[in-house]
């Protein structure tokens, strides 16, 4: 067994496992704790918008889930340079779970915006700069997955993967240039000076609950690309001890 | 191999050898011009139902067409190198990771190009497009985008090469990625068919400045690519 896999054992196994498993319990019942009173707080301390009426209340899974979405994307990106830079697993499965809650952050954007829309100018979807540019950043690291899925396992996957993170993420800046020329319009809720006490309130506590779901659904995505890395090297070292014994006789 | 000569030379010979191999076979030529046929007639019947309604979409056909055309053409660049080991042969040689990119990506951009000649003129014979008197501006255009698209098709079709699922993989790879460049190519297209050049400078100096940064970036993970590729 190389020392990599007993060093990345150690992190999801043995007396360090346990405790990490009951921190890891912890802060799941503290996201479902925090998620219930979110949506306490949202649904029943928050005034009603005078303007956009009982659909404004999406904004504060909408706005949270963008922000973690984005932090999700800019992960990924940091630990594939890091990767590029000096090539640990550690970092891949880092770039992977980041990639991962973003990919799926950002997908609760892309579901509760349009709902939003609709209620609020009507159509569905314009080609409004901030819109196109989490779609494009979605489809950018939905790709990113979907090679990581059907590549295969090991080092030219691994690299290949954090190429292509590096490569969406410099995308990011041009795409947000060439869609910002096209115009549009989005609810400037904040800037209109129309947030209560409250509204700041449940925006806080909502931002805390996903916050907690952030780390719980990264935290979960990285101990299972631990573990596949040291499936991964125990069929490895098998291989390669059957093809001794194989030698030998 | 030494300085900037023995690069350049290097960077010919590479870009002559694909254009030698593309003129033995053609076999993406070919493909590409009869692909960018059937794709106007495509259009034709799905788009084109009265002179009204076809107003407007001959930027957005050409451009998507340009994209589908990149598809095909990178699709083969580096495979072809894999199934005959010169990927290997070619590693011998040191420092040839320069002279790799920019030879592959001229090389690549000078077949798509010369497949979106055809391209434009059967979508011209279609879809209103700028009248001739503007076609040295359309081409110029387009050769930009082609710039553009040929420096990340050629660092991606490189990454995916060895991959057993590399032609459901390379579009979904890079069509995201050259959305800016789809923009901007189909915004100055656009206004040249309305007539309006100073959008239209606008648009082509912004895809001069994407065809910068995709360059740069691309030349520098060519390099990661290359090793990985090993």
């Amino acid at each position: 067994m190389g020392s990599r896999a007993e060093g990345e054992r150690a992190a999801v196994g043995g007396e360090g496992g346990r405790a990490s498993s009951r921190a890891f319990l912890l802060l799941v019942g503290g996201a479902g704790l925090a998620l219930v009173v979110a949506v306490v707080v949202i649904f029943h301390c928050t005034p009603q918008d005078a303007e956009l009426g009982f659909v404004q209340k999406i904004f504060y899974f909408h706005l949270p889930s963008a922000l973690y979405g984005y932090l999700g994307f800019t992960i990924c990106c940091v630990a594939s340079i890091g990767y590029l830079v000096r090539p640990r697993v550690i970092w891949d499965v880092v770039a992977q779970s980041g990639a991962f809650c973003g990919v799926l952050f950002c997908g609760m954007v892309l579901l509760s915006g349009p709902l939003w829309a609709r209620k609020s100018w009507e159509p569905w979807w314009t080609g409004e700069p901030r819109l196109v540019l989490t779609l494009v950043l979605f489809l950018l690291f939905v790709s990113y997955l979907l090679v990581r899925s059907f590549g295969g396992r090991g080092e030219l996957t691994r690299q290949i993967g954090a190429v292509l993170a590096v490569f969406g993420f410099a995308d990011i800046p041009l795409v947000h240039l060439a869609v910002k020329r096209w115009g549009g319009h989005h609810p400037r809720v904040i800037h209109q000076g129309g947030i209560s006490g409250e509204m700041w309130l449940a925006l806080g506590v909502s931002m805390v609950a996903l916050g907690l779901l952030f780390v719980v659904l990264f935290w979960l995505r990285l101990r299972v690309g631990l573990l596949e890395e040291e499936v991964e090297d125990l069929h490895r070292d098998i291989a390669d001890r059957s093809g001794l014994v194989e030698d030998r006789q | 191999m030494g300085g900037i000569r023995g690069e350049l030379g290097a960077t010919w010979v590479i870009l002559t050898k694909e254009i030698r191999v593309e003129w033995r076979s053609r076999e993406v030529w070919f493909t590409g011009v009869f692909f960018s046929l059937l794709l106007a007639v495509l259009f034709l019947f799905g788009l084109a139902t009265d002179a009204q309604g076809s107003r407007g979409v001959g930027p957005g056909v050409l451009w998507i067409g340009v994209v589908f055309l990149a598809s095909i053409a990178f699709g083969r660049s580096f495979v072809r190198e894999h199934e005959t080991r010169c990927l290997d042969a070619l590693r011998l040689v040191p420092s040839v990771c320069g002279p790799l990119f920019w030879g592959k990506c001229l090389g690549n951009g000078l077949v798509l190009f010369s497949m979106e000649l055809v391209l434009v003129w059967l979508v011209a014979a279609i879809f209103p497009l700028p009248g001739w008197s503007l076609w040295p501006a359309l081409l110029w255009v387009l050769l930009l985008g082609t710039l553009g698209l040929c420096s990340l098709g050629t660092v991606i079709s490189a990454a995916l090469a060895r991959f057993r699922l590399r032609e459901v993989l390379l579009p979904l790879v890079l069509y995201p990625l050259i959305i800016p460049l789809l923009i901007g190519g189909v915004k100055a297209t656009g206004a040249l068919v309305e007539g309006e050049m100073s959008a239209y400078w606008d648009w082509a100096n912004l895809v001069v400045a994407f065809d910068a940064v995709f360059l740069v970036l691309s030349r520098w993970l060519f390099g990661k690519v290359i090793e990985a590729v090993e």
